[in-house]
């Protein structure tokens, strides 16, 4: 069984979250993620949930880690300026290995820019934005049922994995309304309770598989720091072996586990001569150049990174291995193009679509720029 | 327990001992403080969660054997907030400094009075920032001097009591490390109270404030604090300027009113029943 | 009867400060650590207040638990609901 819905992409979102166990919101107004955060205000007292307006963002990523060691599922949603103040507490829940999810619906910018206007102008604030090295995963959703399912999949990932996990939305998906089908078996992956009180280290490194995280009040009595810590816990700030073994360690976590993660879809990439590598909104018309494409005769395909970060390294690497042109297609000045430049051997040649101004890439764009090449 | 062990180390993470405080300071002394008045309040210390930004009055919950959040500097009172408002049985304590809640998290200390949320905020006012090494603080009395401030701070300092008091809190207070046995019942007085409580406890430090303004050695800043502290009852019948550079101390909020959590959850209980699950995340059905 | 932990106290002084019978001393020797100890010198003074044992920021001090003040009549057990982290 299933049920159909006809909604707006930032309240197929706060679906997602409520589906997926959600029940702490902490957030901050700000165009064009705000109704995520009207739409859990009304939602979530309906089913024993918390939401709470905080006084700015930083304090909504704070009040969301507390949350979270509260025993609850957490999540707050922004857009570019409020993910720039969140940015310090995101990295003291990388050290911290706190599960949350962050939302954001992307704006044009940088500062407060476009608020009504879409961009992919974050993704490299999801990427470096925080200090210190770190391994964020986000995924980038092209349409209001993405918006639902990858929702879910970055509670699901935030829990397996004990790290923040962004959504990069941007305000055409957050604000487009699309028929939704919600499966009555959707994968919920709860959290982990430990069972050992007297032998269970918070922080030890598990090679395969999750450590399990306690709530609060249960007896565990771990200390949670932002400071370089040992397993316990406890600060170790001075020894380099130990921050070595905990940095290498968050990072690995997410890199050892790159196919579990990493998700792209592709159409006909494997004769193609040209490939468009897009993600989010603009996916929408890399299919569309490509349909037209393909029946004009010319070998041309598309890959759709689902998850940005991780970057898709392998996969593109595989899609890509008989493209001698790729054309990269985003609503910012070049960000993942450097990042497929920095992957694809020096023959290929790298295009960028790079379209800033609050409009995505149109297929007829796509499509020239497919002309200019010589696709045939 | 046997008579000649100490009375506050079955509390503390033994294995930490001896905590990183200079000699002198008064954070110690807060501990013991605090552990008393918990004691007196008979509260479970194992349902007790301390949150704590960043400064040395937050080192304090590493110490504790108990569930602990070392946070960010400046924001303990949200993440306090969000643990709070997720499991609303958990007694939350918050240690927090002057540097750390009245300049970089003056915003939060505010909006949690505001909101009158169940926490209780132990706030140590040492004048000065400690851990970095003896920088002016918002609460820097006027012409003391500080790393920062080599020819007397000009600026007028905040007095967080009031301002607390002002912002809607329901329990403020201050007080002073040698008024051992005031802080120990304003302690168990706030831990007891039903809404958003603010301790502050006004402290020596001898390393940085006291090498700064010649009061080299614990027990001269002890002394020179026993002898500028004023009542608050006296300190209300005096003058303005009598008052310069004198510690009032005293309770400036006694009161009650309704709680942010409680707010939520009766909104939540009387139009949808009661569906709170505590530790929501571990369940796979919701 | 007072006891002093040598290993944990930092030789701040404020016991003696704080004490209002003059019960401490100050040791005229370092130890190992560079710290004067305070000592008991009267002993037979010590009312048992416990002023001592909480404004002792190094929780070195122990005062005679049964005769504390700050033990009310019921909690002598000392704190009866905490369980050490085993709950």
């Amino acid at each position: 069984m299933s049920q159909e819905f006809f909604i707006q992409g930032n309240e197929a979102c706060a679906k997602g979250a409520l589906r997926a166990g959600c029940r702490f919101f902490a957030g901050y107004p700000i165009t064009p993620s705000t109704e995520v955060a009207e739409t859990l205000a009304r939602e979530l007292p309906k089913v024993g949930g918390s939401f709470v307006q905080m006084e700015d963002e930083i304090a909504s990523v704070g009040a969301i880690i507390g949350g979270s060691w509260g025993g609850t599922k957490s999540m707050t949603a922004t857009s570019g300026p409020g993910l720039s103040l969140m940015q310090e507490n995101i990295g003291y829940a990388f050290i911290s290995e706190t599960p949350i999810v962050i939302v954001d619906v992307q704006r044009g910018s940088p500062s407060t820019g476009q608020p009504t206007m879409a961009a992919q102008g974050d993704m490299m604030q999801a990427r470096w934005g925080s200090h210190g090295d770190y391994e964020p995963i986000a995924l980038s959703p092209s349409s209001v049922q993405e918006f639902f399912d990858f929702t879910i999949k970055a509670f699901n990932l935030a829990e397996q994995f004990r790290t923040p996990v962004f959504v990069m939305a941007d305000e055409i998906i957050g604000h487009m309304r699309e028929k939704i089908v919600v499966e009555d078996d959707i994968e919920i992956i709860p959290r982990q309770m430990p069972e050992d009180k007297d032998n269970y280290l918070p922080f030890k490194n598990v090679e395969n598989g999750t450590n399990p995280m306690p709530a609060f009040g249960e007896g565990f009595n771990i200390h949670v720091t932002g400071l370089t810590h040992d397993e316990r816990g406890y600060p170790d700030t001075n020894d380099p072996e130990t921050h070595n073994d905990l940095v290498q360690r968050l990072c690995d976590k997410v890199l050892n586990n790159c196919d579990k993660i990493c998700s792209v879809k592709s159409k006909s990439c494997e004769d193609a001569d040209i490939i468009i590598i897009s993600y989010g909104a603009p996916v929408r018309s890399a299919i569309e150049a490509v349909s037209v494409a393909r029946s004009e005769g010319k070998k041309v395909g598309y890959i759709k990174l689902d998850t940005p970060w991780p970057f898709p390294e392998e996969e593109i690497k595989n899609l890509s291995s008989n493209a001698s042109d790729i054309i990269v297609a985003e609503m910012n000045l070049g960000q993942m193009y450097y990042e497929v430049d920095r992957v694809l051997p020096n023959d290929v040649n790298i295009h960028l679509i790079g379209k800033i101004g609050g409009l995505m890439p149109t297929p007829d764009e796509i499509l020239s720029k497919i002309n200019e090449i010589g696709g045939n | 327990m046997s008579s000649d062990e100490n009375k506050f180390t079955p509390y503390m993470r033994k294995d930490r001992l001896p905590h990183i405080f200079c000699p002198g300071c008064g954070n110690g002394t807060i501990m013991n403080a605090f552990l008393k008045g918990m004691e007196k309040a008979e509260m479970d210390f194992d349902n007790i969660a301390m949150v704590s930004g960043i400064g040395c009055s937050s080192r304090i919950p590493g110490y504790m054997n108990c569930d602990s959040l070392h946070t960010t500097h400046g924001r303990a009172l949200s993440f306090a907030t969000g643990l709070k408002t997720a499991n609303k049985s958990l007694d939350v304590v918050v240690f927090t400094g002057d540097g750390d809640c009245a300049s970089i998290g003056g915003n939060h200390l505010i909006h949690a009075a505001r909101r009158n949320i169940n926490l209780t905020v132990i706030c140590i006012n040492n004048n000065i920032y400690g851990m970095t090494g003896g920088q002016i603080s918002p609460t820097s009395p006027k012409g003391s001097f500080g790393t920062t401030a080599p020819y007397g701070n000009q600026d007028t300092p905040f007095n967080l009591a009031e301002l607390v008091a002002a912002a809607g809190a329901t329990y403020s207070a201050r007080w002073t490390t040698i008024q051992i046995e005031n802080l120990v019942t304003s302690i168990k007085d706030g831990l007891k109270n039903p809404g958003f409580s603010f301790i502050e406890v006004v402290t020596q430090c001898p390393t940085y404030y006291g090498r700064k303004n010649k009061l080299r050695t614990p027990t001269a800043m002890v002394a020179i604090m026993k002898a500028n502290t004023i009542f608050k009852s006296s300190a209300d019948r005096m003058r303005e300027r009598d008052l310069e550079g004198k510690i009032v101390v005293g309770e400036f909020a006694k009161k009650q009113k309704a709680e942010f959590t409680e707010n939520i959850e009766r909104i939540s209980e009387e139009k949808f029943g009661n569906k709170t699950v505590i530790n929501s995340a571990y369940e796979t059905e919701l | 009867m007072i006891i002093i932990d040598e290993d944990l106290c930092k030789g701040c002084h404020l016991c003696l400060f704080m004490c209002y019978q003059n019960v401490y001393a100050i040791s005229s020797e370092f130890n190992k650590k560079g710290v004067q100890l305070p000592y008991v010198n009267f002993g037979e003074r010590c009312t048992n207040c416990g002023v001592c044992e909480v404004i002792c920021p190094d929780q070195a001090i122990t005062v005679d638990v049964n005769k504390n003040w700050w033990v009310g009549k019921e909690d002598n057990a000392f704190n009866p609901k905490f369980s050490n982290g085993r709950k």
